[in-house]
C-alpha cells in the first residue's frame, strides 16, 4: 500500500515538475512605448522575466541590480549579439527594437538568471 | 526613475546659444529639467531619459556633446565584491563549524543513538542548530530558489535548496517521530545538509577569487585612464577631476605623463608610448596637428593638446567597451552547452524523484534511507554552472589576452572562426608594406633638368589625392622646390593625370596612360623592366607629349612583414597577397616577404569577388586590410581583420581590429583563437563529463555491482570544485606563449 502511494507520488511529481517548468507558462508583463520596463536582478532570478514586446516597436528595458555576485553582474542577449553590464545597486538601461516575432532570451552567463522578451 | 545627466557641450559661442541648447534638451522626451552653463560648457539634465538621446538632441541643434561620466565605479564595485567574498566565507565558516564537529563525532562514535531519549533530545538541537545554518548560510539558497519556482524557473539554487531541504526534513523526522521510519533507516543527514552548504559557499569565494582574474585584462585597461588632469582655465592651470573636463578644452602634458583625453596638440612636441593600446613598442613621434589618445603615456617633452573626445567616446573607452561586449558574446561551439544548460534543473529534478523510487521499490531493507542519501547526492552533485560557464570564462579570458597585444576581436565567433582559418588574403599597400610611398629613383631624359622636371611633377601631382602624388610632391618639398599653378587639371582613373603647368603641357601617369596619349616611351623599356622588378612603381612624366623623366616610387615593407608570414606558414597557412598594382611590383614585394600567390591588378570593387572566389574552393579565408579601401572585401571574408596604424583607426570596423599595424597581430590572433577554442573543448567536455558521469555515480548505479553509493558531502565538494576547476582552467589561457 505505502509503496503503491510513493510510486503514483513519484509519478505524479515528475509530471508536475514537467508542467512547471516546461509546459506552463509564467505571467508576462506587456512593454509599453512610454515607460522603461524596471527588471530587478535579485536572489537568482529576473523580475518580470516573461516581457510581451510588440514587432517593431521600440523597447526601453532597465536593469536594476541587487544581486552582488558576480553571476548577476551581465546581462547577455545571445541572439541579439548584446551585452550589459550592471553596475552593483545600480539602474543600466537597454532599447531595443525587435523587427522579428519569436522569443529572445536574455541570460547570466551561467544561464541561470533567464528571461524572455516575447515579440509578437 | 529619474537620473541626473551631465553633458559637456561644444560649439556654444554665445549666450543665445545657450538658450537653443536648453530648449533642444527639454524637448526630448522624459526630461524635467535642462540648465546649460555657458561658463563651464556644460548642462546638466534631469529625468526619465538615456544619456545618448540628450547627445542625439544636441548634436541635431548644431552643437555637440559627450557625456560627463560621474564617479568611477570600478573601486565601488571592488569593495561590494570584497564584502561579498567575506560573507561567502563566513556563512561557509559557520556552517562548517556546525557540520564538521558532527561529521568526526559521527565518525569516531561519540554521538548518542536515536533511540535513546537523551539522544532524541540531543539530536533535536542538532536539528535546530543546523536549521540556524540553513537560514545563516544557506537562505540566499531557498529564497533564489522559491523565486525562480515562482517564474517557473529552475536554476543552481534549486538543486542546493532540494538537496540540503531533504536532509534536513528527513532528518527531523527521523528524530521526532522514529516510528514511522524503519530501523535500519534511522539515521540523521544534519552533518551532511551543514557541510554542503559549507562547501558550496566556499566554493563561490573561490570561484570569486579566480574570476577576478579573468576580467584582468579590461581592469588594466580601466586603469589606464588618469584620474585628473592639468587644465588651462582662464589663462591658470588647474589640475582637475577627469569627468570635469569637457570638449575643446586646452590640456598640458607633462613628461612621463599620461594623456588624460582624446585631442590634438596644438603646442610642442613628444614622443608618445602608445603600447598599452597597441602592442606597438616604440614610442611615436608626435608634433603640432598630430593627435593623442587617452591613456598613453608621454615621453620626455612636453606639450599643450586640445581635447576632441571625453568620456564614453574615446578610442581608450571604445577600447573597453568593445573588449566588455566581445568578452560576453558566445560562439556556436557553446550552443549546444546552453541548450542544455536550459533544461538541466528541471531534468535533475525528474532524475532525482526516478533515483527515490529506484532505491524505495528495489532498495529491500534499506530502501528508504538509501533512496534519501541518493537522490540528495543526485541534487547536489549535477552542476549547471560548470555547463554554463565553460564558454563565455574562455572567450573572456582569450578576448582579454588578445586585447593585452592590441589585437580587438569583435566576439566569440570571430575569435572561433579565426582558429579554423586556412587562407590569409594580405592587402598590399599598409599591409604588408609601409603604405608610404617614396621616391626611390628619378630618371631624366636627356636635355631636361632634374629639379625642374620635379617641380612641373610635383606641381600637377600637389592637385591629385593619389597616394603616389603625395610622395612626389613631398620629395619636391624636401628640395625646397616651390610649387606652381596648374590649369586644366584632369585625373584618368588607374591612368594618370594631366595639366598645364608654366604653359607648359604635362602628362603623369603609367606606361598605358602615356600610350594611349601617343608617348614615345620606348627609349627606357629595359631600364623600366629593372625597375619594376625591384617592387616600383614608375610614373612617366611627359612635357608637350615629349617624355621627359621616369619617377620610380616604391613602398616599402614593413620590416617584420617577412617574419610574420612566415609564422603564419609554420602554422598552415597559405598567404595570398592581393593588390591593384602591376603584376611585376606585386610579385617583387611578394618574392621579398615569401608569399605563395600574388593576385595583382584587381580593381578594389573586386576585392571583395577574390575573396569569394576562394572560399568557394573550400578555403576559411582571412583578409587583412586597413579597412577603409577593403570594406567590401573584409566583410566578404570569413574573418576581416582591420590594420591600423597605431590608434588611428577605426575600431569595430572589421571581426578583428590590429591596433598595432603590423601582420604578427594576425598569427597572434589565430595562435589565441586556437587556444580559446582548446579551452572551451576541455571545459565543455569536462563539464559534460562530469555530469554525465556524476550524477548516474550519485544515484547508485555502481551500487548493485561495486558497492559504491557516493556519500552527500563527497558530491558537495565535488560540485562545488567543479566550477572552480572550469574557471582556473580558462585563467591558464592568461598565459599561452604566441610563438613569436
Amino acid at each position: 500500500m505505502v509503496q503503491l502511494l510513493v510510486n503514483i507520488a513519484g509519478i505524479l511529481l515528475i509530471g508536475l515538475i514537467i508542467y512547471w517548468f516546461w509546459i506552463a507558462t509564467p505571467r508576462k508583463v506587456t512593454a509599453s512605448q512610454t515607460r522603461p520596463i524596471e527588471i530587478l536582478v535579485k536572489d537568482g532570478v529576473y523580475t518580470p522575466a516573461h516581457i510581451q514586446v510588440k514587432q517593431g516597436e521600440k523597447i526601453h528595458l532597465r536593469f536594476i541590480r541587487e544581486d552582488p555576485s558576480p553571476c548577476a553582474e551581465k546581462v547577455i542577449f545571445n541572439s541579439l549579439g548584446k551585452t550589459l553590464e550592471l553596475a552593483i545597486k545600480e539602474s543600466t538601461d537597454i532599447e531595443l527594437q525587435l523587427d522579428d516575432t519569436g522569443e529572445i532570451d536574455f541570460t547570466c552567463e551561467m544561464q541561470m538568471y533567464r528571461g524572455k522578451l516575447i515579440v509578437e | 526613475m529619474v537620473s541626473e545627466h551631465r553633458l559637456s557641450i561644444a560649439g556654444m559661442s554665445c549666450a543665445g546659444c545657450v538658450a537653443s541648447v536648453e530648449k533642444a534638451l527639454q524637448a526630448v522626451t522624459g526630461v524635467q529639467s535642462a540648465s546649460v552653463n555657458f561658463a563651464e560648457h556644460t548642462a546638466q539634465v534631469s529625468g526619465d531619459v538615456a544619456a545618448e538621446e540628450l547627445i542625439t538632441a544636441v548634436k541635431a541643434a548644431g552643437y555637440d556633446a559627450a557625456e560627463l561620466r560621474g564617479k568611477e565605479d570600478e573601486a565601488e564595485k571592488e569593495i561590494v565584491e570584497l564584502l561579498y567574498y567575506r560573507s561567502l566565507l563566513r556563512k561557509a565558516g559557520l556552517a562548517g563549524l556546525v557540520g564538521i564537529p558532527l561529521f568526526v563525532a559521527g565518525m569516531a562514535g561519540w554521538l548518542p543513538g536515536l533511540p535513546d531519549p537523551s539522544g532524541r533530545i540531543f539530536w533535536l538541537l542538532v536539528g535546530m542548530a543546523t536549521l540556524g545554518v540553513l537560514i545563516y548560510s544557506g537562505s540566499h539558497f531557498f529564497v533564489g530558489a522559491w523565486k525562480a519556482m515562482r517564474l517557473h524557473n529552475a536554476n543552481m539554487d534549486t538543486l542546493i535548496a532540494l538537496g540540503t531541504g531533504t536532509a534536513w526534513i528527513y532528518s527531523m523526522v527521523v528524530v521526532a517521530f522514529p516510528a514511522t521510519v524503519p530501523t535500519l533507516a534511522q539515521h540523521a543527514y544534519f552533518e551532511a545538509a551543514a557541510i554542503i552548504i559549507a562547501l558550496i559557499n566556499f566554493g563561490s569565494a573561490l570561484e570569486m577569487r579566480a574570476r577576478g582574474k579573468t576580467s584582468e585584462a579590461i581592469k588594466r585597461l580601466i586603469g589606464l585612464q588618469p584620474k585628473t588632469a592639468r587644465v588651462l582655465r582662464d589663462g591658470q592651470e588647474i589640475d582637475l577631476p577627469i569627468d570635469e573636463i569637457g570638449l575643446e578644452e586646452t590640456l598640458r602634458a607633462r613628461p612621463g605623463e599620461r594623456i588624460a583625453v582624446d585631442g590634438v596638440i596644438i603646442d610642442g612636441h613628444s614622443s608618445i608610448d602608445e603600447s598599452m593600446l597597441t602592442g606597438e613598442p616604440l614610442p611615436i613621434a608626435k608634433q603640432k596637428g598630430d593627435e593623442v589618445v587617452a591613456g598613453t603615456i608621454n615621453g620626455n617633452g612636453t606639450f599643450l593638446y586640445q581635447s576632441r573626445r571625453i568620456g564614453k567616446d574615446t578610442v581608450l573607452a571604445q577600447i573597453i567597451e568593445m573588449v566588455r561586449q566581445a568578452q560576453a558574446t558566445k560562439p556556436a561551439i557553446g550552443r549546444l552547452a546552453d541548450k542544455v544548460a536550459a533544461i538541466f534543473v528541471p531534468a535533475v529534478m525528474i532524475i532525482a524523484v526516478l533515483t527515490f523510487m529506484a532505491w524505495f521499490n528495489f532498495g529491500q531493507s534499506l530502501g528508504i534511507s538509501y533512496a534519501i542519501v541518493a537522490t540528495m547526492t543526485v541534487l547536489i552533485i549535477a552542476c549547471p554552472c560548470a555547463l554554463g560557464l565553460a564558454t563565455p570564462i574562455s572567450i573572456m579570458v582569450g578576448v582579454g589576452r588578445a586585447a593585452s597585444q592590441g589585437i580587438l576581436i569583435r566576439n566569440g565567433e570571430a575569435l572561433q572562426q579565426a582558429g579554423r582559418l586556412t587562407t590569409v588574403i594580405l592587402d598590399k599597400t599598409g599591409t604588408v608594406t609601409q603604405g608610404k610611398p617614396a621616391i626611390t629613383r628619378l630618371l631624366i631624359m636627356q636635355g631636361y633638368d632634374e629639379n625642374d622636371v620635379l617641380q612641373l611633377a610635383a606641381s600637377l601631382e600637389a592637385v591629385s589625392e593619389h597616394p603616389l602624388a603625395q610622395a612626389v610632391v613631398q620629395a619636391a618639398e624636401e628640395r625646397q622646390l616651390s610649387l606652381s599653378p596648374v590649369k586644366q587639371f584632369k585625373a584618368t582613373a588607374g591612368g594618370g593625370v594631366s595639366g598645364e603647368v608654366k604653359e607648359q603641357q604635362l602628362l603623369i601617369g603609367n606606361l598605358p596612360y602615356m600610350q594611349a596619349h601617343g608617348i614615345d616611351t620606348r627609349m627606357s623599356e629595359t631600364e623600366m623592366q629593372v625597375l619594376a622588378e625591384e617592387a616600383q612603381t614608375l610614373l612617366y612624366v611627359a612635357r608637350d607629349k615629349q617624355l621627359a623623366g621616369i619617377i620610380a616610387v616604391a613602398d616599402p615593407v614593413k620590416q617584420d612583414s617577412a617574419a610574420a608570414i612566415k609564422r603564419l606558414h609554420a602554422i598552415g597557412l597559405k598567404v595570398v597577397m592581393l593588390t591593384g598594382d602591376n603584376k611585376l611590383t606585386a610579385q617583387a614585394v611578394a618574392n621579398q616577404v615569401g608569399i605563395d600567390e600574388v593576385i595583382a591588378e584587381v580593381q578594389p570593387q573586386d576585392k571583395g569577388k577574390k575573396v569569394a572566389e576562394l572560399q568557394s574552393q573550400d578555403h576559411i579565408v582571412a583578409m587583412v586590410g586597413d579597412g577603409i579601401n577593403d570594406a567590401p572585401a573584409l566583410a566578404q571574408a570569413d574573418v576581416g581583420f582591420a590594420i591600423g596604424t597605431g590608434t588611428d583607426i577605426a575600431i569595430e570596423s572589421a571581426d578583428v581590429t590590429l591596433m598595432r599595424g603590423s601582420i604578427h597581430g594576425v598569427a597572434d590572433a589565430i595562435a589565441i583563437s586556437r587556444a580559446t577554442v582548446r579551452n572551451i573543448k576541455q571545459n565543455l567536455f569536462g563539464a559534460f563529463i562530469y555530469n554525465s558521469l556524476g550524477i548516474p555515480v550519485a544515484a547508485g548505479i555502481l551500487y548493485p555491482v561495486m558497492g559504491i553509493l557516493l556519500n552527500p558531502m563527497i558530491a558537495g565538494a565535488a560540485m562545488a570544485m567543479s566550477s572552480v576547476t572550469v574557471v582556473t582552467n580558462a585563467n591558464r589561457l592568461r598565459f599561452i606563449s604566441l610563438g613569436k
